[in-house]
């Protein structure tokens, strides 16, 4: 998929000398960053998916989020006991670990 | 979104292992992984076949990783799980699986595919690698034996994998199962006749009929007779070395066992 963007004069310039340096070309440059953030984005729609009544809140916490990590801004507007993707991998992962093994 | 059961699975179709992926933090799958290379072989195939029946996706790639690194392929996971009335994500899973296997253990194998997408993944990036064997499973409306003949996969490769097998090799296998538990009686009633001694009592016949039905299971996987490649297969089944010479005198056991279970039946 295409997107024509516009950037600031900074991240242009940025984008410009590391693409110069790696070689790679400002969309990928752009991809790899952003690949980096996708649990960010994936942790919103989640909370959207599970709380649609909440979709204004979560606009505006992506809009405003940081220095402080999402999921802290996430755990402000959801409610009580919610959990997020990474609590949940969590969970599961201990609940495999610690279940113990039985010798066939 | 980390996991779904295999009911809700089947309802909601083919989701992308590599979204699921990037939708934990990468700090989050670090942790886990550090966790999941501290397992014995043993602790890893039981956790790997648990996640992987209870649909927890990223869970099983995870015991997977660790599984192929260690040397055990992917027919030994799945050993204990039967592989018919899989979701699609299921066979997504088995598939990623095989390829990973490929990808980690016939590192030269990329140099005699034809097709150009084939081989970015089998030797690609890791990116690269989940975006074309996504397109290559193509929502699991391409065939495993079409895979298995876009990949030119030898019958040893076929024989590692779990679901990237053809017709043939499926046959063989299903021949080997139909008769499994007949040739363990046989062997169970021959080890029955060995005399107990003090240092070969229940336990250590018990042993020797595994050994034994192992062997033989490994000798109808293997391209030959050859003991060192039935060795090898043993080794990738059990996790325990055995010589060469220990599989032609337990073989020579095994056949004359056979000989007399087919003369009396």
């Amino acid at each position: 998929m295409q997107y024509k963007i516009d950037l600031d004069d900074d991240t242009s310039d940025l984008l410009g000398q590391l693409s110069h340096l790696t070689g790679l070309t400002p969309g990928e440059l752009i991809n790899r960053q952003l690949n980096a953030h996708h649990a960010e984005g994936y942790e919103l729609l989640a909370l959207i998916a599970a709380h649609p009544e909440l979709r204004e809140h979560a606009a505006n916490l992506f809009q405003s989020y940081g220095p402080e990590p999402m999921s802290v801004g996430i755990k402000h507007i959801a409610p009580r006991g919610y959990l997020t993707l990474s609590e949940r991998f969590e969970h599961e992962m201990s609940k495999v670990m610690n279940v113990p093994r039985t010798v066939s | 979104m980390t996991s779904r059961s295999p009911a809700e699975d089947e309802a909601q179709g083919f989701a992308s292992l590599a979204s699921l992926l990037r939708a934990v933090a990468p700090e989050k799958l670090e942790e886990a992984r550090r966790r999941v290379v501290m397992q014995s072989r043993e602790e890893l195939l039981f956790r790997y076949r648990m996640a992987h029946i209870e649909g927890k996706r990223v869970i099983a790639l995870l015991m997977a990783e660790a599984l192929v690194r260690d040397g055990v392929p992917p027919f030994v996971w799945h050993d204990a799980l039967a592989l018919d009335g899989l979701t699609v994500n299921q066979r997504y899973d088995l598939f990623l699986a095989d390829v990973m296997w490929l990808r980690r253990w016939y590192r030269d194998h990329d140099e005699i595919v034809r097709y150009r997408r084939c081989k970015i993944m089998l030797a690609g990036a890791d990116h690269s690698f989940h975006r074309e064997a996504e397109f290559a499973f193509y929502e699991g409306k391409r065939p495993a034996w079409k895979l298995v003949a876009s990949l030119s996969l030898t019958e040893r490769q076929q024989w590692d994998c779990a679901w990237l097998r053809s017709t043939p090799i499926k046959k063989r296998a299903a021949a080997t199962d139909a008769v499994s538990d007949l040739v363990f009686k046989a062997l169970q009633d021959d080890v029955r006749m060995v005399r107990r001694t003090i240092t070969f009592g229940e336990a250590e016949a018990l042993a020797t009929l595994h050994r034994r039905h192992t062997l033989w299971r490994c000798s109808r996987m293997a391209g030959s007779a050859s003991p060192t490649e039935i060795a090898a297969r043993f080794e990738q089944m059990t996790g325990t070395p055995i010589t060469r010479q220990a599989v032609a005198q337990q073989l020579e056991k095994i056949r004359t066992t056979l000989r007399k279970m087919e003369a009396t039946s």
